[in-house]
């Protein structure tokens, strides 16, 4: 029960009581200001687009009718956000290992743009062995023949058992 | 009323070399539906040509079989992987893997299974009794009706968010403008496509779920250990207690009932019954577990009105023969091949063939749960696997799953974009739930809306000469405004009892805000429970 | 977005076509003559533009479930839908000519699509080589019993507070009905569905006065006398519904139709094409096949090629001139 607790509430919840909270809250502030900031952002830049799809009238609303209410709302609480940026403590720290997570997201894309060139079988093997050893530490002796399983195994159900017109090699 | 042909229905149904086909279609519908971003839809449409060869008595039960396989399976992945294969099972998913990260993952899916059959079997019962009559329901139903119930929606997005209040309804309203990307289907105009064909269509609800649910999840456990995937305790038993079990009835039975009547309507019926379940089950959760971290009453309710709402959508199709979602539509196809044409004249002129499909179903119900329970076991499994090697492949099978969904890449680049927004949220204590759900509801919102507008002329006046859409509002007006009535009433009696949360001084001073001062709510509740009920149920 | 559409290498051609195979998925060999000489050397694709469960996915299945008799070889049809099947067809107009990847064309893409969407996104059937014409599926305008309507004048007698459904912008529901509207001056508000069945269970539960689907679509509710059929688009009746007049009886030039067609990447081989255009011959001649577009209430037009691009270009233009002239706007986007 903690241990899961620990994961949903994260870390943040815990720290505002005991833990230094002037350093926790600076910390926090600047994020969500920045969290803030995106909202409102995103909010701004879609009800620009709106407002030029048109809005219409009432008995005939236009494109940009909804989407200029919706992105208005976004900005508001975007701007809510900020303003109250002190009082959250929800926001985790970024470390070092955010580095692992950006190189994960990058083999994933990679090897999605590569699958409708070279087909599907290659980027998955290179994808798997990559994630396994190098994100994951298992020795290569065990990831390269278990990426191999991995990939025939995709290539017998997807390709051969349901004729998923998948990119591939053979 | 005549019952001859129900029982006739199901002497045939009954038949051993029937309930062969019906097991089989469980089994491989299942195994399919396990796999992520094959939804029922997509399943039923791959193993369609297995029945074609077949007469159309087993390979409507077969279809039956594949149907709630499906469904199950997408739910399995929900729990352990927090992969939903539709959207309904995005709200399984909210409880289910929370739960099986403490451990009760079988428990989870045994609670699911149950509801399941159970969601089933009200409907079935119900739809038995019932069905003629109770198909005009759905006709009723027009865009200021379909407006009213999504507005409902909407509020009941904003509850089940566990998360700040004010960051869950940035979340929903990130959910409502993704909606709107794509053409609109009013005016022809393309809307935040920036020039992509493949956004024409707008985005799809299961890549975004899979990247902002699924991989984000992976991605979230990459940081903190390695090989990435969520932190797991050691499994205990499979089935629920006796004591979930009792926890349990009451969420099967309400979720049951609105699951039956929600699912009757074309067109997101079935996902605000399991949202509407989930929301009801978190106000009137007595405890022990809190909401948000793996309370089975989460999963039962939820599934049950999902089920229970998968076997009332038969009834439009089959009486009025119209599809009620993506599902229905290929179900549709796959009886139209057999030459069944679902319509109001299916139960005058072939009443045998009608009840034969619908006591299919309710077999295909039963199989499952037969064939579920002892699978439970070998799917919780899958989490013992050491994360550095599950997480790759897990990831893989998103990839070529989210590929199936348009036979092209797009929408795994579209799961990838969406992982990475996920694990940011994840990050900065966004809850990624409410997101998803808006965007589900935020296209039949903003139709339904501009559809009742140009049926009364931009009268909007007009709406009061409607019944149902009228209560529905009304439904709405007390929702939404009777927890802030409470908190002025309670604040005029000298504040309210314990107050202080995460979000500090001022939280109290917002009222009505749409902000973080709603949040003491459930916090204070369950905290206040905690010490009653904890140690007496342990 | 790093996605260049290209064929792939067809899966039972592991032993003999192997080499040709690899190349091809390789994107090394884009030449024609791949698998010429042995037409078919494998699975042949029958890419849909639409989700699967809907009546233009239906007809594909039709066609390929009689593929390994007439062709010798499996026809697994491959879902792609977005923008009314644009997707799809330009996917495969850039594919490999080399018949393994063949499209089941809708003629509202070219001829309906064309006049809401700006000019770079219209569809034209530059790139595509039409194999033969499969069928016909007419539209029909219902209305609600209640309404008590049974012809084009009872509609026009009650002009001015009419709602009527369609199918949504740029299909041939909108256009036919917008024309006829026109034609007959009746006042009216439109409103929009995103497909035919919804716009049918408005029309069913009279949340609509008047709505135009597919023949298919209507036929079971017009059976049970839920809803009543006023008029038929199609130049002539149509047979599944002899009693119901066209709207060019009835004094309105209103020619709307959906046709559907197979057609494959401009190039291919002349033996290709004729091994192709012989084994959908064959499809379309089955008792089978009938039989499904009996029950689907489908009115075969299996001209050839030629005749389709032309009849299409025809409606194309047709439909062009008539929207102009009347100055209807189907959508706000061709602008």
């Amino acid at each position: 029960m903690t241990g899961a607790a620990d994961d949903t509430a994260g870390p943040g919840t815990e720290a505002v009581p005991g833990d230094g909270s002037d350093t926790a809250a600076r910390a926090g502030r600047v994020r969500h200001l920045v969290c803030g900031a995106a909202v409102a952002a995103l909010g701004a830049g879609a009800l620009v687009v709106a407002l030029d799809l048109g809005f219409g009238s009432l008995s005939q609303p236009g494109s940009g009718t909804w989407p200029s209410i919706v992105s208005t709302v976004l900005v508001v609480l975007g701007l809510f956000i900020m303003v109250r940026s002190g009082h959250y403590a929800d926001a985790e720290r970024l470390t070092k290992d955010g580095l692992r997570v950006a190189a994960a997201v990058a083999g994933i894309a990679g090897a999605a743009a590569l699958i409708p060139l070279i087909g599907f079988e290659i980027p998955s093997f290179v994808l798997l062995v990559a994630w396994m050893s190098a994100l994951g530490g298992e020795r290569l002796r065990l990831s390269v023949p278990l990426a191999a399983a991995a990939v025939a195994v995709f290539y017998a159900v997807f390709v051969s058992a349901l004729a998923v017109p998948l990119p591939r090699l053979f | 009323m005549d019952f001859t042909p129900v029982l006739e229905g199901f002497a045939v149904v009954f038949e051993p070399q029937n309930l062969l086909f019906c097991l089989l279609g469980v089994v491989v519908g299942m195994v399919i539906g396990v796999l992520p971003g094959l939804g029922p839809a997509a399943t039923i449409a791959i193993l369609l040509p297995l029945t074609y060869g077949m007469d159309a008595v087993p390979s409507i039960i077969m279809l039956a079989g594949i149907f709630y396989g499906a469904i199950y399976g997408g739910t399995v992945t929900a729990v352990l992987l927090k992969l939903p294969g539709e959207t309904s099972s995005a709200i399984t998913a909210l409880e289910g893997y929370p739960m099986a990260r403490k451990g009760e993952g079988g428990k989870a899916l045994g609670a699911g299974a149950i509801a399941s059959f159970a969601g089933g079997t009200v409907a079935i019962v119900v739809l038995t009794l019932i069905a003629p009559v109770i198909a005009d329901f759905a006709l009723a139903f027009g865009p200021p009706e379909y407006a009213a119930l999504t507005l409902l929606g909407i509020l009941l997005v904003a509850t089940i968010s566990n998360g700040t209040k004010s960051k869950a309804f940035a979340a929903a309203a990130a959910g409502l403008l993704l909606a709107t990307v794509g053409r609109d289907g009013f005016t022809g105009e393309l809307r935040y496509t920036a020039g992509s064909l493949e956004l024409t269509d707008g985005l799809q609800f299961v890549p975004i779920a899979m990247g902002v649910f699924g991989l984000a999840e992976i991605l979230y456990g990459l940081e903190r250990r390695r090989g990435g995937g969520a932190a797991l305790m050691t499994a205990d038993k499979i089935l629920p207690t006796r004591a979930d079990m009792k926890r349990m009835a009451g969420p099967i039975a309400r979720g049951g009932v609105l699951g039956f009547f929600l699912g009757l309507l074309p067109g997101g019926g079935a996902t605000v019954s399991a949202m509407a379940s989930y929301g009801i089950e978190k106000r009137l959760n007595k405890g022990p577990t809190r909401f948000g971290q793996g309370a089975i009453q989460g999963v039962a309710g939820p599934e049950t009105a999902n089920n229970a709402a998968a076997t009332s959508s038969f009834i439009p199709l089959l009486t009025l023969g119209i599809p009620a979602n993506a599902t229905m539509a290929v179900m549709f196809g796959a009886l139209l091949i057999q030459g069944i044409t679902p319509g109001p004249q299916l139960v005058a002129t072939d009443p045998d063939l009608f009840w034969g499909v619908v006591n299919s179903m309710y077999i295909g119900n039963l199989v499952l749960l037969v064939l579920a329970i002892p699978l439970i076991g070998v799917f919780v499994r899958i989490l013992h696997v050491r994360q550095s090697i599950l997480s790759p492949i897990v990831v893989l099978i998103v990839c070529i799953g989210a590929y199936t969904i348009g036979n092209r890449i797009f929408e795994v680049m579209v799961v990838v974009v969406f992982g990475v927004l996920g694990y940011l949220m994840k990050k900065n204590g966004f809850d990624p739930a409410p997101l998803i759900l808006a965007f589900v509801l935020g296209s039949l919102l903003e139709d339904n809306v501009r559809r009742s507008l140009l049926m009364f002329g931009g009268d909007a006046g007009q709406v009061a000469g409607r019944p149902i859409a009228l209560t529905l509002l009304v439904v709405f007006a007390v929702v939404l405004l009777a927890p802030i009535a409470l908190r002025i009433a309670r604040s005029r009696h000298g504040g309210p009892p314990g107050a202080p949360s995460a979000e500090g001084p001022g939280a109290a001073a917002t009222g009505p805000e749409p902000g973080p001062g709603q949040s003491p709510g459930p916090v204070e509740s369950s905290a206040r429970e905690a010490p009653a009920d904890g140690p007496s149920r342990t | 977005m790093p996605w260049s559409p290209r064929s792939r290498g067809p899966l039972t051609a592991v032993a003999a076509g192997g080499l040709c195979a690899t190349l091809a998925a390789c994107g090394a060999v884009t030449d024609g003559s791949a698998g010429g000489g042995s037409y078919p050397s494998g699975p042949i694709s029958m890419v849909v533009g639409q989700d699967a469960g809907g009546s233009t996915d239906r007809i594909a299945r039709a066609v390929a479930d009689g593929s390994k008799g007439a062709l010798g070889v499996s026809m697994p049809v491959e879902n792609q839908p977005g923008a009314n099947g644009a997707i799809a067809t330009q996917q495969v107009a850039e594919s490999d000519p080399d018949g393994q990847r063949i499209v089941l064309l809708n003629a509202s893409l070219m001829t309906i699509t064309s006049l809401v969407v700006p000019e770079e996104e219209a569809v034209t059937l530059d790139d595509l080589d039409v194999v033969m014409g499969l069928s016909r599926d007419d539209y029909i305008m219902v209305a609600n019993a209640d309404t008590g309507y049974e012809t084009v004048e009872d509609v026009v007698a009650d002009s001015g507070d009419i709602t009527y459904g369609t199918a949504g912008i740029g299909t041939g529901s909108q256009l036919a009905q917008l024309l006829l509207f026109d034609q007959a001056g009746i006042e009216g508000r439109e409103v929009p569905f995103d497909s035919g069945s919804p716009a049918l269970t408005a029309v069913m539960g009279g949340q609509v006065d008047v709505a135009t689907i597919q023949v298919g679509e209507a036929m079971p509710q017009i059976e049970a006398g839920t809803i009543t059929p006023i008029t038929i688009f199609s130049e002539e009746r149509n047979a599944y519904l002899e009693d119901v007049p066209t709207a060019k009886e009835e004094g309105y030039d209103v020619p709307v139709a959906q046709y559907r067609a197979v057609a494959l990447p401009e190039g291919a081989p002349k033996e290709v094409k004729d091994t192709l255009r012989k084994g959908l011959e064959e499809i379309t001649a089955s008792e089978e096949y009938k039989r499904f577009n009996e029950e689907n209430y489908l009115t075969p037009v299996e001209i050839s090629g030629e005749e389709v691009e032309k009849e299409w270009a025809r409606l194309a233009d047709e439909y062009a001139q008539q929207v102009e002239e009347s100055g209807l706007e189907l959508g706000e986007a061709g602008e």
